[in-house]
């Protein structure tokens, strides 16, 4: 039987219809539609777990609940609820932690040795132990040479036991240059021992402060310990304590600060210690001063007051901070009459340093108002007790070695109170002076985005060999020679102490959550290695088996303090210490590791010591402006801190960069903000581009326009215009760190710069 | 002020914009909780997914008179939804706890809700979700993923009530204890300015606060009934809260 | 007659594709939409449940979060295999892999029937501790229990299992008790 095409076609309308009859259309359909179910990534479910730590993403030392799947994937990070500096709280960068510690194209997983030329980014992973031997070979060589101080160590991380390992093995290998890049810290330390003879950071008491004064500090965005700040201000805004607790913020723009301040009293960029002064005249001259405090702790007052009626009376101060006399005369009124006043210093985040005199007029008027080591105002923070660490014995090199003069000269007659200074260091690198660095480490530091770069990448040609712990390949571990990476901190034993700006001792214990997911070591574990290769008394000094031993070490002198207590435990009964309760230290340890914290909240401010000589009160250093600069540079580029954006050492974690507004960054362009008049006077609208040249360098921006700018000024977000990381970083917005305007402070030998004289041109 | 329907749980949430310091902690806290991505370029806001969105309000005044606030922006949860009453496939609900739900399997991309939502709380995902390399590890079991296509938005966290739920049911209750169940937002908020809770329990903090001089909603005039209450004590924030005529005083919620 | 020849068969050809498809797709196609798999270890519900006297609890249990662990980890069938029990070989080729996979710090592999999909929430202790059931009411095969675990079957599309539950069957049974409906009870 032949089949013609008119069986065919029946044939295929049967099988059509047939199978409209079945299950398989619809089985299909369903099925299809299951499977788009699955399009998106489908995470592994399984048991949660929570473990305590400490985040080490700054010095703040916030206590950390860190959720695990199947005690193996680390899914979120928390707030712990019963730590006393965040009380559960956490700040976006702690919260974006996991970012680090997952992204790999940002990590460094094994340790590299460069093969092609510097900054070329060839590599080639070498094994650990290779790359410990690479490294104790050279040092031992510069040692056997009588070299061992041309032997520098930069360290970021600069607080607790790993960066004191770090200090204390270049101590006994021989080297007197261990620097730290600069903090805030490092000028409290100045200024403490300038006016109170000891050598202390300083800490706000701000829970308990009622009048709060700040001289153009980010205070909410991120300057100091953020958590810490965010703690203090939710008790001044709760609703019975409205109206009793003031803020007053001295700003040059309408910054988040200055915006939920009680008060903002804008002033001209860089004219805060001047302010504060003009005030200080006010309230000396009235009489307005704590006289019991002014007695103990100061001489001279007659010298000082001689200086303020000459140069700072109001009417002067106004004339050159554009604040006017009848607001000064307030503040002072207002500071000087108010319960638990306190008044801050370091503009933004801390990133650069202020002048001495700044601080020093910012920090006069606490103590004129009686708020040192009282509640509420400042105290000298405790000092960090390595009591239990074991005597260090030094050898001949050592010695000869530490006899040598620190290359960046802190610590010595010009600076004898300055314990370190960067960019000095590596000016004096570039010349060699007075002798050349052979060995560099760099730890949690990126100094060539966060310095001159200029000068960085002279010095770093200049050293032969430099070797970087970074666990991210950022711009300056992209030019070292060797990288023996970290672990994030959710990968290792460290810890953090001090807690910044916390008026008593919190001692954060940082554990590995998970095994480290890389090829990596720790820095202090890094450390121990080379020492025990180098072995003598370099061996001797650091006699631990790993960091773990060395962190046992650090809290044995907590445990032996009998003080304190840990997170988790219930409030000990006054005056007994919960700490006598654990049997023994073992105990002690057990609980500390699990629990993550001890603090010893009862233990507030050191006392100072001797007097401070007023009559010779610091006067202010630098030339006044030329009418020449004023025209050709007519604004000022004021930097802006922003908590959302990281400015230091660590780059911004992809959540963050995120969350930033139109008002920072526009696809790759870097957004300045300035006021409507000043753009309509330069003829530019919202969203131009322009071109901001300062003496030292240039960069394109686009605008946007804000009425809270001060209109001779444009305001720049510091942290972006990195050229690593991820492509939501990279090459992404301006680096303005390099067009700051900075000068040596004689008193102190720091870099001071903030706002700077710039030129705007339509790009 | 109205009572708002509903059973003995009506979860929502009170902002303190007096507490609120803009840090951006609640919206990462957010991106992590529920897996949200992100993609290299995140600076064109109208197609970026951020269920907790961070606003800036200015005050409009001059230097030295201006001042600006910040203003995060979870979805309302409207008891009287405009996007629920639109969607044709029926992927998204008010629910008894007043939580304004969201399916992705069911949903097919229509966008009739963002159009209809008058709080920009709703985001459709114009592109699959994309891991760099690495960091599908930290994606949280709890929270499943919205693909390409379809509409996504805040949930309360409800995935942390199912689990307070399973907690409570372990140990034979019904009932859930204030704290049990929060939101990751207002856990992560470092000044304490987002509480969230039921605000069927007047022995709870957000009932209490709901009820303050100082409260307001947005877009009040609607009649959406959002169960997110704002307070501030700024009149000029209040008034952006809504369309007022030029004389018209700001009101409380009413 | 050739004219009349072809009006008998006028709609031969036509029930042929109606008969033909029907077969392919009511009897072959569900066939051919599933891949077996075997599971990793020979396991008997029936030797444990019986000759054991072990519950499901002892086994399957809560965490004291509420959720619910669903398959044992490898530690938990060590604490009764921890050298082997009797002297079949599926007991020894389970040591085997078992002392194997402990070294690599790994669990079994099992291949979980009643996974429900990846965007769906079941809370046990609802269905357990709160609603009573019964784990036979919805684990039905394992209600059997079987001498051997069968080989796992996944549908190649959607890579779901058929024992996977239905919406309609958690709304049908949801609908009787009178316990809400809504999207975000199961759904996450």
């Amino acid at each position: 039987m032949a089949i013609d095409r008119r069986d065919f076609l029946k044939f295929v309308v049967g099988g059509a219809v047939g199978t409209v009859l079945s299950p398989l259309p619809w089985v299909s359909m369903d099925e299809v539609a299951k499977w788009t179910q699955r399009w998106a990534p489908i995470p592994e479910n399984g048991g949660t777990s929570y473990v305590h730590s400490t985040c080490k993403l700054c010095p703040g030392g916030c206590g950390i609940r860190i959720r695990l799947i199947n005690q193996k994937r680390a899914v979120k990070i928390d707030g712990n609820p019963n730590h006393p500096v965040n009380r559960g709280g956490m700040c976006p960068l702690g919260l974006a932690g996991l970012q680090y510690l997952y992204q790999e194209d940002i990590r460094v997983k094994s340790p590299l040795k460069r093969i092609g030329a510097r900054g070329k980014g060839q590599w080639k992973p070498i094994s650990r132990e290779e790359a410990l031997l690479e490294v104790t070979t050279r040092l031992k060589e510069f040692r056997q040479k009588d070299l061992s101080h041309t032997v520098a160590f930069l360290d970021g991380e600069g607080e607790g036991s790993q960066a004191y390992l770090a200090a204390r093995f270049l101590k006994a290998y021989g080297s007197p240059n261990y620097i730290r890049p600069f903090q805030l810290g490092d000028l409290e330390e100045i200024l403490t021992q300038t006016i109170h003879g000891i050598r202390a950071r300083v800490a706000y008491d701000l829970p308990r402060a009622q009048y709060v004064l700040s001289f153009g500090s980010a205070l909410l965005d991120g300057w100091g310990n953020p958590a810490w700040v965010a703690q203090a201000f939710q008790g001044w805004r709760q609703d019975h304590r409205q109206g009793k607790v003031k803020l007053i913020q001295i700003d040059t723009m309408a910054t988040t600060t200055a915006s939920l301040a009680d008060e903002w009293i804008a002033i001209k960029p860089g004219t805060e210690g001047i302010l504060a002064l003009g005030m200080a005249q006010v309230i000396l001259e009235k009489g307005w001063y704590n006289k019991d405090s002014v007695r103990s702790k100061t001489s001279g007052l007659d010298g000082l007051q001689v200086l303020l009626n000459k140069n700072y009376t109001p009417d002067q101060v106004a004339g050159s901070t554009d604040v006017n006399k009848e607001t000064i005369h307030k503040l002072a009124r207002d500071f000087s009459s108010a319960q638990h006043p306190v008044a801050l210093w370091g503009k933004g985040k801390g990133e650069l340093p202020v002048s001495l005199f700044e601080a020093q007029a910012v920090h006069l008027l606490n103590l004129l108002a009686g708020s040192i080591n009282r509640p509420g105002g400042v105290y000298l923070q405790p000092g960090v007790s390595y009591a239990s660490w074991p005597k260090m014995p030094l050898d001949g090199t050592a010695q000869k070695g530490l006899a040598q003069p620190r290359l960046d000269g802190a610590l010595s007659s010009n600076y004898p109170k300055t314990g370190h200074l960067t960019g000095r260091f590596f000016a004096n690198a570039v010349q060699k002076k007075p002798y050349p660095i052979n060995v560099l480490f760099i730890n949690e530091a990126n100094p060539v985005f966060s310095i001159d770069e200029k000068e960085v990448l002279r010095a770093i040609d200049q050293i032969p060999f430099i070797v970087s712990f970074s666990p991210f390949m950022d711009e300056t571990a992209s030019l070292a020679d060797l990288i023996l990476p970290s672990p994030t901190f959710l990968e290792r034993w460290d810890d953090s102490y001090p807690s910044l700006g916390v008026p008593f001792p919190v001692y954060g214990l940082t554990k590995p959550v998970l095994p480290p997911l890389h090829d990596t070591l720790s820095m202090g574990e890094a450390i121990l290695h080379i020492a025990k290769n180098l072995g003598g008394t370099v061996e001797e000094a650091l006699p631990f088996k790993n960091m773990e031993g060395v962190l046992k070490q650090s809290a044995k002198g907590l445990y032996d303090s009998r003080k304190g207590r840990l997170t988790n435990e219930p409030l000990a009964e006054k005056g007994k210490g919960i700490s006598a309760s654990f049997e023994s230290f073992d105990k002690f340890w057990e609980q500390l590791v699990a629990q993550g914290t001890w603090y010893h909240a009862e233990n507030r401010g050191e006392e100072g010591k001797g007097r401070w000589d007023l009559s010779s009160f610091i006067r202010r250093s630098g030339e006044p402006e030329t009418a020449e600069t004023q025209a050709q540079y007519p604004f000022w580029m004021v930097p802006q801190s922003l908590l959302l954006l990281q400015s230091g050492y660590l780059a911004n974690p992809p959540f963050l960069t995120k969350s930033l507004g139109k008002e920072t960054l526009i696809k790759n362009m870097l957004v300045v903000q300035m006021h409507p008049n000043t753009a309509g006077s330069l003829s530019l609208r919202e969203g131009d581009g322009v071109v901001i040249s300062s003496m030292k360098k240039k960069i394109r921006a686009r605008i946007h326009l804000f009425e809270g700018a001060r209109p001779d000024c444009v305001f720049v977000p510091l942290g972006l215009g990195h050229k690593a990381f991820d492509p939501t970083l990279k090459n992404r917005g301006s680096n303005p760190y390099p067009m700051l305007d900075t000068v040596v402070d004689p008193a102190t030998g720091l870099e001071v710069g903030w706002a700077t004289r710039v030129k705007i041109k339509k790009a | 002020m109205k009572e708002l329907s509903g059973g003995k749980e009506l979860y929502g949430m009170v902002i303190d914009l007096d507490k609120c310091t803009g840090c951006g902690a609640c919206a990462v806290a957010c991106m992590a909780e529920n897996n949200l991505s992100f993609r290299e370029d995140e600076t064109d806001k109208l197609r970026t997914n951020t269920w907790m969105r961070l606003y800036r309000l200015n005050n409009g005044q001059h230097f030295p008179g201006t001042r600006v606030a910040y203003l995060p922006r979870p979805c309302m949860h409207c008891q009287h939804t405009p996007c629920v009453s639109v969607c044709p496939v029926n992927a998204t609900q008010l629910d008894e706890k007043g939580i304004v739900s969201q399916i992705y399997p069911r949903c097919i991309g229509c966008r009739y809700c963002v159009a209809a939502c008058p709080y920009h709380a709703r985001y459709f995902h114009w592109w699959d979700p994309v891991y760099p390399k690495g960091l599908e590890n930290y994606l949280n079991p709890d929270v499943s993923l919205a693909m390409r296509g379809v509409v996504n938005k805040c949930t309360f966290c409800n995935h942390r009530y199912q689990r307070a739920k399973d907690k409570a049911f372990l140990e034979e209750r019904r009932d859930l204890k204030e704290g049990e169940y929060i939101t990751a937002c207002s856990e992560a908020c470092p000044t304490r300015a987002i509480i969230f809770g039921n605000l069927k329990d007047p022995n709870s903090q957000v009932f209490r606060l709901s009820k303050s001089p100082r409260t307001f909603r947005l877009l009040e005039k609607l009649g959406s009934q959002p169960k997110v209450y704002y307070l501030t004590s700024q009149d000029w924030i209040r008034r952006q809260g809504d369309n007022y005529l030029k004389n018209e005083a700001a009101r409380k919620v009413s | 007659m050739e004219k009349e020849g072809k009006a008998k068969g006028k709609w031969l050809f036509f029930w042929i594709g109606v008969i033909a498809s029907l077969l392919l797709g009511w009897a072959a196609f569900p066939k051919l939409i599933y891949f077996k798999k075997d599971q990793p270890v020979r396991f008997s519900h029936l030797k444990h449940g019986e000759e054991a006297s072990l519950t499901c609890e002892d086994c399957h249990s809560f965490r004291g979060d509420g959720s619910f662990s669903g398959i044992p980890d490898l530690a938990k069938c060590l604490e009764c295999h921890e050298s082997a029990i009797g002297s079949s070989k599926a007991e020894a080729d389970f040591i085997k892999l078992a002392e194997k996979l402990k070294k690599e710090n790994k669990n079994i592999p099992w291949l979980i029937y009643s996974k429900q999909p990846d965007n769906v929430f079941f809370s046990h202790a609802a269905h357990i501790k709160m609603a009573k059931l019964e784990c036979s009411a919805c684990h039905k095969s394992v209600g059997g229990r079987t001498e051997k675990n069968p080989p796992y079957r996944f549908k190649w599309i959607s890579g779901y299992a058929p024992e996977v539950m239905s919406m309609k069957t958690c709304e049908t049974c949801h609908e009787k008790k009178g316990i809400s409906n809504a999207c975000f009870v199961c759904h996450k």
